[in-house]
């Protein structure tokens, strides 16, 4: 059994989910908003991992959703990355505060 | 009999419909033909009902009583309603009884004369075709309004009838004050409709039908079911409001003053509807419902009131109208005030009698006027005078019928008036109510007015055909006034036969009403007589050839208050600019600012509310990540704490 | 992990907790956004430490693989086509609500540490598989099969789509 007891890994996993989804909601450039993604989906990993490694070791599911998400997370990017691209051909830039046909 | 009694009114309306088929553009030369023979087969139909011996119901035995009659009805149910109780159905049917017996045949032989009288008057006129439909249709409505046998349907007719007469009233409905006095005789006597419609509809309800009969039977045993306050009260205000569409179709005070305004139509329209028939309606309807009056002493005494009053009134207004027509309009309100008099007095044969012989004499009056008018093109009476001399047909005539108005013997007037005049002398209910000064000072009026109408009468036939002619801008010097052709003379002469008899069958018609009703005072019939005579050698002193003022002289004092209708008018043309006007102009700012205020209030309370929503909608999508956010922190505090510390 | 002492076990935990965040608390505040790229390598490098950490060293290395790997040169690729060279790299990084940001995110965690203390788990004591390659692998193809292959399946989706979203508009 682990010494280091499965709180502190879910408080780390919390901080840095914290991290990344203040760099979501403040971040002016777009790709700076995906890394804040990426932060976000490896707080969740932390946090699949540790409760796996704490409550139920002998179940594949922890390890397997790792596994799911960060294949997500690469589909994600590529798409994401691709709709940036998108954007800055149609925009000429990258602000997410200008790209805001919607208001109203 | 009783059962083809609908075919009178149905043979005119036929007329009506194909005049107006056939008749209205091309053809007009023959729109008079359907309607004669139309009137002719109802009056020929009427008469022969007079044999079917109606007066064993109805009306009659003397003392005004309904009894029980062998099936005079006809009846069909049209719309039966099943409420919880009574049941109330609604029929058309019609009566025969002595009283619609005789307005039947008065009515359609009045309108038979006035008809053929129109080919003439008429002659020439752009709505020829129309006019003969819209008679057609006027005889329908009078005669179906007669028939009927029960209060709803005579509602419909009467209805009906004041349609009519605004159509007919605004014949010329180019001449702006054709129009206006057509909507005047609408609205006013609207205001009497309204509270005849609620008594028929209280009396219906509390009673369970519409029938007369059966109503008759229902108050005569006392088995009516008010709904509010006492058996009597209610009878009472259901009388009194019944009574109030009569004041209004009679042109009784307050709402007389759309009569002479009426006088805008073709005279034969005034001497058919506005005097003879649909001014008569009133008294009819009075007299029709007479046991609902004689349940209620009080209303009886006050039609009794109002009618002498409006007697004496238009007596006086009368006396100091230049327009022949108008004189003969406000004599037409004075004497159908007699016959309120007399049905209140407690003698409805007395106010019926009258309203015969009127029908005869005023119908005459006012064709000989209108004959007046054809020769010399102008209302005016200072724009006539010795006509005398060429018109000896028509003089005569308007004699006749002057003569029988003023109540001088031998002519019909003069028994009829007599006959009014003892009901009110010997009224027991009159005494009962307003107390023997009353009555007596009612009788007092009576006699005054009977003063009056030989006053007014003896000017009006005086400046028209005696003395030389006067000026008349309306008509050139080269044509000179001549004698109306035949088809307008000879329905005057056979009127004036009619004014001259009528009263000679004063016996029989009693009789034919079922009884005598009390023998006449030699005291009232020498007064009546004395005060007529008094009237014409008045106007004979005043307005004899030689004397008689040239042109219109200017009213002052009494006179002036005379010719000018007693204010009354002036009264209510004050009330509806300002109480009314003012009112609606109050509730038009009311409906501007207050409603129109709240109704923009809330469009624009809308609208601000969406500008300050439309700043959630700035389009950014971390400004939408952070409220999701935001509420995810803190629902999630809420669920965990619920979970936590809640049940 | 659990044959080394107590103490060198919440040692290598902080080291590697710093080493996840510092780098992290970087990212999403440098100005540079390149160097903000650059800082997430040592953040992804640490999240890689901790699974090992945690027990599985396979899922390290697939982390280094792809994230470290392939997922962060995609960012920088992208980074360099939408920024342009010559063209200032530095915007301001903030936008007008980071304050609000801020407090929502520390809201996030404080709520999410605090649900955690209220709510203690119980720790079990059963020890992992021994080799997790070979677990995973046994798993993906026998009772994991459908994630397997939907994953596969999502993967082949977002291929397409990133050709088509990223197409010059006149390419027929």
């Amino acid at each position: 059994m682990s010494a280091v007891p499965v709180d502190f890994y879910l408080a780390l996993s919390a901080v840095l989910f914290a991290i990344g989804a203040y760099g979501v909601l403040s971040r002016r450039n777009a790709v700076g908003v995906l890394m804040g993604i990426e932060l976000m989906l490896n707080a969740a990993n932390i946090n699949f991992l540790a409760f796996w490694r704490n409550i139920a070791p002998k179940a594949m599911e922890g390890q397997v959703f790792v596994l799911v998400v960060i294949t997500v997370a690469a589909a994600e990017a590529a798409v994401g990355l691709a709709i940036i691209l998108s954007i800055y051909r149609r925009f000429g830039t990258i602000n997410v505060d200008d790209v805001d046909l919607m208001k109203g | 009999m009783a059962q083809h009694i609908w075919l009178i009114p149905a043979l005119p309306l036929a007329a009506c419909l194909l005049i107006g088929a056939f008749c209205l553009r091309d053809r007009q030369k023959w729109a008079p033909a359907f309607l004669i023979l139309a009137l002719a087969g109802s009056l020929a139909l009427s008469v022969t009902a007079l044999h079917a011996k109606p007066w064993l119901g109805g009306l009659g035995s003397g003392t005004d009583e309904w009894s029980a009659a062998p099936s005079p009805e006809w009846r069909l149910t049209w719309l039966s309603i099943e409420l919880a109780v009574p049941r109330l159905a609604i029929e058309v049917g019609t009566l025969l009884d002595p009283l619609s017996a005789v307005m039947l045949v008065v009515v359609s032989l009045v309108a038979l004369l006035i008809q053929i009288f129109s080919i003439g008057y008429m002659h020439g006129d752009s709505g020829y075709g129309r006019y003969f439909a819209y008679m057609g249709l006027f005889s329908f409505s009078m005669l179906g309004l007669v028939a009927s046998n029960n209060l709803l349907l005579t509602y419909i007719f009467w209805e009906l009838v004041g349609i009519c007469s605004y159509l007919l009233i605004g014949f010329w409905y180019r001449k702006p004050e054709a129009a206006q006095a057509a909507k005047k005789a609408f609205v006013v006597t609207r205001f009497g409709d309204v509270g005849f419609l609620l008594g028929v509809l209280a009396l219906s309800k509390s009673a369970g039908t519409f029938n007369f009969i059966e109503l008759h039977t229902i108050i005569a045993q006392h088995a009516l079911i008010p709904f509010f306050f006492g058996q009597s009260v209610f009878v009472t205000v259901v009388a009194l409001l019944i009574f109030s569409g009569a004041v209004g179709k009679s042109a009784q005070f307050p709402l007389h003053v759309w009569l002479p305004d009426a006088m805008e139509g073709p005279t034969p329209v005034s001497a058919l509807i506005h005097a003879a028939t649909m001014v008569a309606a009133g008294v009819y309807l009075v007299a029709r419902t007479y046991f609902i009056f004689k349940a209620a002493p009080a209303a009886l005494v006050t039609v009794a009131c109002i009618g002498g009053f409006t007697a004496f009134m238009a007596a006086t207004m009368a006396t100091a109208q230049n327009d022949i027509k108008r004189v003969l309009a406000y004599s037409t309100i004075s004497q159908l005030g007699y016959m309120m008099l007399g049905l209140g007095a407690g003698s409805a044969l007395a106010g019926i009698f009258h309203l015969t012989t009127h029908a005869f004499f005023k119908a005459l009056l006012f064709l000989c006027a209108g004959s007046v008018i054809h020769a010399v093109h102008s209302n005016d009476l200072y724009h006539m005078g010795g006509l005398g001399r060429a018109m000896k047909i028509t003089a005569a005539t308007t004699a006749v019928g002057g003569l029988a108005l003023a109540g001088i013997w031998p002519f019909s007037g003069f028994f009829s008036k007599d006959a009014i005049l003892a009901s009110v002398m010997g009224s027991q209910s009159l005494a009962a109510g307003i107390g023997e000064p009353g009555r007596l000072a009612l009788f007092g009026l009576a006699l005054l007015t009977v003063l009056l109408t030989g006053y007014y009468t003896t000017r009006m036939w005086l400046l028209a055909f005696t003395g030389a002619p006067r000026e008349n801008p309306l008509c050139d010097l080269e044509h000179k006034p001549h004698e109306s052709p035949a088809v307008m003379t000879v329905p005057l002469i056979i009127l004036a036969g009619f004014a001259l008899c009528a009263g000679w069958f004063g016996g029989p018609v009693r009789w034919f009403f079922g009884g005598g009703h009390g023998a006449e005072s030699l005291l009232v019939t020498a007064l009546a007589t004395g005060c007529a005579l008094l009237g014409i050698i008045a106007g004979w002193v005043r307005f004899r050839p030689v004397v008689a003022p040239r042109t219109a002289p200017a009213w002052a004092g009494l006179g002036r208050f005379f010719a000018d209708k007693w204010y009354i008018d002036a009264a209510y043309q004050w009330f509806a600019t300002h109480v009314i006007l003012g009112a609606s102009l109050l509730f038009a700012w009311v409906d501007r600012h207050v409603v129109n205020g709240f109704v923009d209030g809330v469009a624009w309370f809308t609208g601000r509310v969406g500008v300050a929503i439309r700043r959630t909608e700035t389009g950014q999508l971390q400004f939408y990540a952070l409220i999701i956010f935001a509420a995810a922190v803190i629902a999630g505090v809420v669920l965990a704490a619920f979970a936590a510390g809640g049940p | 992990m659990t044959s080394l002492p107590p103490a060198a076990q919440y040692a290598l935990f902080l080291a590697l907790a710093g080493a996840v965040i510092i780098p992290a608390m970087l990212v999403v505040s440098l100005r540079n956004i390149v160097h903000a790229a650059f800082w997430l390598v040592p953040c992804l490098l640490g999240v890689a430490g901790i699974f090992v950490v945690l027990g599985s060293a396979f899922l390290a290395a697939v982390q280094i693989l792809i994230y470290v790997g392939a997922i962060m040169v995609l960012l920088l690729f992208a980074l360099m086509l939408t920024s342009g060279i010559g063209v200032p790299i530095g915007l301001v990084s903030r936008n007008r609500q980071s304050g609000w940001a801020l407090l929502v995110a520390s809201g996030l965690a404080l709520a999410i540490v605090w649900t955690m203390e209220t709510h203690p788990f119980a720790q079990t004591v059963e020890a992992i598989p021994a080799r997790s390659a070979e677990a995973i692998g046994r798993s993906l193809l026998t009772t994991h099969i459908l994630p397997f292959e939907v994953a596969s399946v999502l993967l082949l989706a977002a291929m397409i789509a990133a050709v088509v979203l990223a197409r010059r508009e006149d390419e027929e």
